[in-house]
């Protein structure tokens, strides 16, 4: 096991060049750059002096190659660079997003696994029933709807006219921070975010248990006179689950990819509002920065739900 | 039970698809009409039933504010640090004036008032401008505000190390700036303390819209007057102006997210009244919107397009003003000449560009564009992309008042002269009524960044210059990808927005003129008596001689036409009704000006 991870550790190095090497490509490729970012050309107060001066300023006049080994060099001193905005170090602009970030991702993760699972075992057991179907009809919807329509629709619903809830945002201005008041704020965005995972979680949880339900040791528990709910939940149940364990590890970057949309429309504070800024100032810093940490995450979560598929599963052993 | 599910599910998709495949067709309606009419026939008593469930009850509408913060909607900062010298984005104008007032700042209508000075003296011929500071002025942290302060301020702000180009742009008027800007001078010649409440502004030539660009805010020297040039930007002050001079204090900024001012308890001058301000960072109009309309903010910019929805909204009020911007569309009519020198290596004393446009050479002559002016009506581009809220310009100098030529040529749409411009530059039309240059159709690039108004400006231009045989293509790029696109020569017409026209003629100078980023990169208009004109409009402090000046220059761009100018947008503000004395400025950047008499509504 300890090979093989090491193993994997190694592969993921030339795999995680090889992402910042088409991502830095891909953003430099993007037409325009970031001083004619900064320049607001509504404001006419800009020259090709100007425009020539910040290109020098920023390391922007340099080749390519060159730009890209400059980054790779202080990457691998540990340094993220500075962001071409607003010059604050990259590591703390991704510092201070991740939280927030982790709030509402994990969060979601969390009402989608236990909402997923619960009526996913339930339609399960009731096949062909009535809540089978409706759990169809509500996942078949939920993969359907897209986040941000979603996201409006409760904005426009909840707070604009019910006003049970803040429009957006993380916190009540001009009140001091409350455990209450921000989970207030988390609510919508948490709803669209798990919506997203929650639909497949049912569908791969129903078949997995049903999958089990089929095999002989279900049917021996119940020969040997078990009440039903005994056989579901300590026999099929955690057999069940294994399969799930890959399903919601590989949600994971998804889940911080659906945080772009939804924490743009919430006026959440974290890593997607950054994302969304950084691609829109073309801030090339910070987007390598945001994209080595996405790559990192992606190679993590995968070598995690390997990991943790063996542990659940003692008869999956890695040569 | 499978079966049966697949058929159920099956009939459910057949009917979704035929639901959305079908025509709406006459029998159809005439079908559903007649089942209401039977319904309503029969069983009224029921279908009266059904209208009381259905009607939703109605939402309370948010209170109109009493008190508490004030909360302020705006977009989001750029600048690199949370400082005067760093000055850039409307979060910071808004919030400098309430903790580090300038010298001058600019009222409603966009013009400059002092503002930390209590008077200004200026000679007759604009060459010296003598600030005069109050004598009981203090920092919050009890030292004296003096006129070290505002002379050590304009030597950071212009410092070789820290300085930014837009005060060594501003401020390159006084005598011995760009000598120190530049490293050649210890000090800036022009600017002395007189005495410790006086400060002399001396001026290597006359410069009549001088206090237009005194709008640097004052920092405390005792506070960084020992920091060296090189590690200010290190310096916890730069980012937490924690000691003040104005009316309010600063207690904390969450960059993209909020600015937090407290009223200062032991003012110098005029108090506020409101307690605190909140100046909330959006980078989403729809998210700002959403909360002004929950009442989460309480004053915020509205687009046109959204006026209806907030008009009709019991809480909010709508206030009007006549904006200082512009619309316009730039031509690009750079001829090869131009395009190569661009292209030139910087050695040789190019720009370094890589242009490969090929000029039209029927833009490059003034009656084509003028033809092009003639073919668009005005009023309907303002109809369509600016809902009907809007005033038509003839130039980019249409403010103040005094500045505006009647005489300008209102090119009122007129296709029969439109056609006659352009045959006379060597334009032919074919039985279809095609424009055509040597023989093949003339097509022009619209080119623009991707707002839902530029959009539609872009579709209006079509349809219009469409009835001239032109064809219009439209390419829309993203903000970030903008200007270089302009440059790269991917747009024919380049439409632009914004500015500050209306507030002083003088701002043309930064389009229009030769040296100018967009005269020169993108449109290729140099008129040496442009550029003569407007080096006089500021060296003249008479303004019956400044009126003449620019009521030519103005004549200039007319003629000229670098850009077709279609109209200065109004500007609209959400403001909740308990919010009074708010005085709405032709700039959302000033929105704050007169702050201090802004107050809550019992």
């Amino acid at each position: 096991m300890t090979k093989y991870i090491i193993r994997r550790l190694i592969i993921s190095i030339p795999v995680l060049l090889g992402i910042t090497v088409i991502v830095f490509l891909l953003i430099h490729f993007a037409p325009g750059d970031p001083v004619m970012g900064m320049i607001d050309p509504t404001q006419g107060g800009f020259s090709a002096e100007l425009i020539e001066r910040e290109r020098a300023r920023l390391g922007l006049d340099q080749p390519l190659p060159v730009q890209y080994i400059l980054w790779l060099g202080r990457v691998l001193r540990g340094d993220l660079g500075y962001s071409l905005i607003t010059h604050k170090p990259v590591a703390k602009l991704i510092g201070e997003r991740i939280w927030p970030t982790i709030q509402l991702t994990m969060s979601a993760l969390l009402l989608s696994i236990i909402v997923g699972i619960t009526i996913g075992i339930i339609s399960a057991v009731k096949q062909y029933s009535w809540i089978d179907y409706l759990t169809t009809l509500f996942s078949f919807a939920a993969v359907s709807v897209p986040g941000f329509f979603l996201a409006l629709g409760l904005i426009f619903i909840l707070a604009l006219k019910l006003q049970w809830l803040p429009t957006s945002g993380m916190q009540t201005l001009g009140q001091p921070f409350s455990v209450g008041d921000r989970l207030k704020h988390m609510i919508m965005p948490v709803i669209v975010l798990s919506v997203s995972i929650t639909a497949p979680l049912v569908r791969y949880a129903r078949s997995s248990m049903l999958d089990v339900l089929r095999q002989d040791y279900v049917n021996a528990a119940r020969a040997k006179g078990l009440r039903e709910w005994v056989v579901i939940l300590r026999h099929a149940l955690p057999n069940a689950l294994i399969p799930l364990v890959t399903v919601i590890g590989l949600r994971l970057p998804a889940l911080f990819e659906g945080s772009v949309i939804v924490e743009q429309i919430f006026h959440w504070q974290g890593m997607g509002s950054l994302n969304i800024w950084a691609v829109l100032n073309q801030d090339y810093t910070t987007l390598m920065g945001l994209n080595m940490f996405t790559a990192i995450l992606v190679l993590g979560a995968n070598l995690l739900t390997d990991i943790a598929y063996a542990i659940v599963d003692p008869r999956i052993k890695y040569e | 039970m499978r079966r049966l599910s697949y058929a159920v599910l099956a009939i459910l998709v057949i009917v979704m698809m035929l639901a959305a495949c079908a025509p709406a067709t006459p029998q159809v309606v005439e079908k559903v009409v007649k089942e209401t009419v039977v319904v309503k026939e029969t069983v009224p008593v029921k279908e009266t039933v059904v209208v009381k469930e259905v009607v939703p009850p109605p939402p309370v509408p948010p209170p109109i504010k009493q008190g508490g913060p004030v909360f302020i909607g705006t977009g989001g900062m750029t600048g690199k640090h949370f400082n005067p010298i760093w000055l850039t984005s409307n979060p910071q104008f808004l919030a400098f004036p309430l903790i580090l007032p300038a010298l001058t700042w600019f009222d409603d209508k966009v013009q400059p008032i002092p503002h930390l000075a209590t008077s200004i003296d200026v000679n007759k011929d604009a060459t010296e401008y003598i600030f005069h500071l109050p004598e009981n002025a203090k920092w919050s942290d009890g030292t004296p505000l003096t006129a070290d302060d505002v002379v050590f301020t304009y030597h950071l702000a212009l410092h070789p190390v820290v300085g930014q180009a837009v005060w060594a742009n501003n401020f390159s008027s006084v005598k011995g700036a760009t000598e120190y800007q530049k490293g050649e001078a210890d000090k800036i010649e022009g600017i002395q303390a007189v005495d410790a409440h006086t400060v002399r502004f001396e001026l290597k030539q006359p410069n009549a819209a001088f206090l237009f660009n005194t709008y640097l805010g004052i920092l405390p020297k005792h506070i960084l007057g020992d920091v060296k040039p090189e590690e200010l930007e290190k310096h916890p002050y730069v980012d937490a102006p924690t000691v003040t001079s104005g009316p309010y204090d600063f207690v904390e900024f969450v960059p993209e997210q909020y600015i937090h001012l407290k009223k200062k308890a032991d003012y110098w001058g005029t108090p506020a009244t409101l307690d605190e301000v909140y100046i909330k960072l959006f980078e989403s109009t729809a998210t700002t919107l959403a909360q002004l309309e929950a009442g989460e903010i309480d004053v915020a910019l509205i687009p046109p397009e959204e006026l209806e929805r907030f008009e009709g909204l019991p809480h909010i009020e709508v206030a009007k003003v006549k904006g200082i911007g512009y619309y316009v569309t730039h031509f690009d009519f750079r001829n090869e000449e131009q395009i190569a020198q661009l292209n030139k290596p910087k050695e040789q004393g190019g720009k370094g560009y890589n242009i490969t446009k090929t000029p039209k050479p029927y833009l490059q002559d003034k009656r084509f564009r003028q033809a092009l002016a003639y073919a668009i009506d005005t009023n309907a581009v303002i109809q369509v992309v600016a809902g009907g809220e809007a005033t038509p310009i003839y130039s980019s100098i249409f403010g103040p008042d005094w500045a505006v030529n009647p005489n300008l040529n209102k090119y009122d749409q007129d296709l029969d002269k439109a056609k006659e411009l352009m045959t006379a530059v060597g334009v032919t039309f074919d039985d279809k009524g095609t424009a055509l240059w040597e023989g093949k159709p003339i097509t022009l690039v619209y080119l623009s960044n991707t707002s839902e108004e530029a959009r539609k400006l872009g579709e209006v231009l079509q349809q219009q210059l469409g009835k001239v045989g032109i064809r219009l293509d439209i390419k829309l790029v993203t903000s970030s990808a903008f200007l270089s696109a302009a440059i790269n020569g991917e747009g024919d017409l380049i439409r632009n927005a914004g500015g500050r026209f209306g507030a002083d003629p003088s701002v043309s100078s930064l389009y229009y003129t030769c040296k100018a980023g967009w005269a020169e990169l993108v449109i290729g208009f140099c008129n040496p008596r442009f550029d003569e004109l407007m080096n006089q409009g500021v060296a003249t402090s008479d303004i019956k001689e400044r009126q003449k000046i620019y009521w030519e220059a103005s004549a200039i761009l007319n003629e000229e036409l670098p850009s077709l100018f279609f109209y200065t947008p109004n500007v609209f503000f959400g403001i909740n009704k308990g919010l009074k004395g708010l005085k709405p400025s032709a700039d959302p950047g000033y929105l704050t000006w007169n702050i201090t008499e802004w107050y809550f509504e019992k």
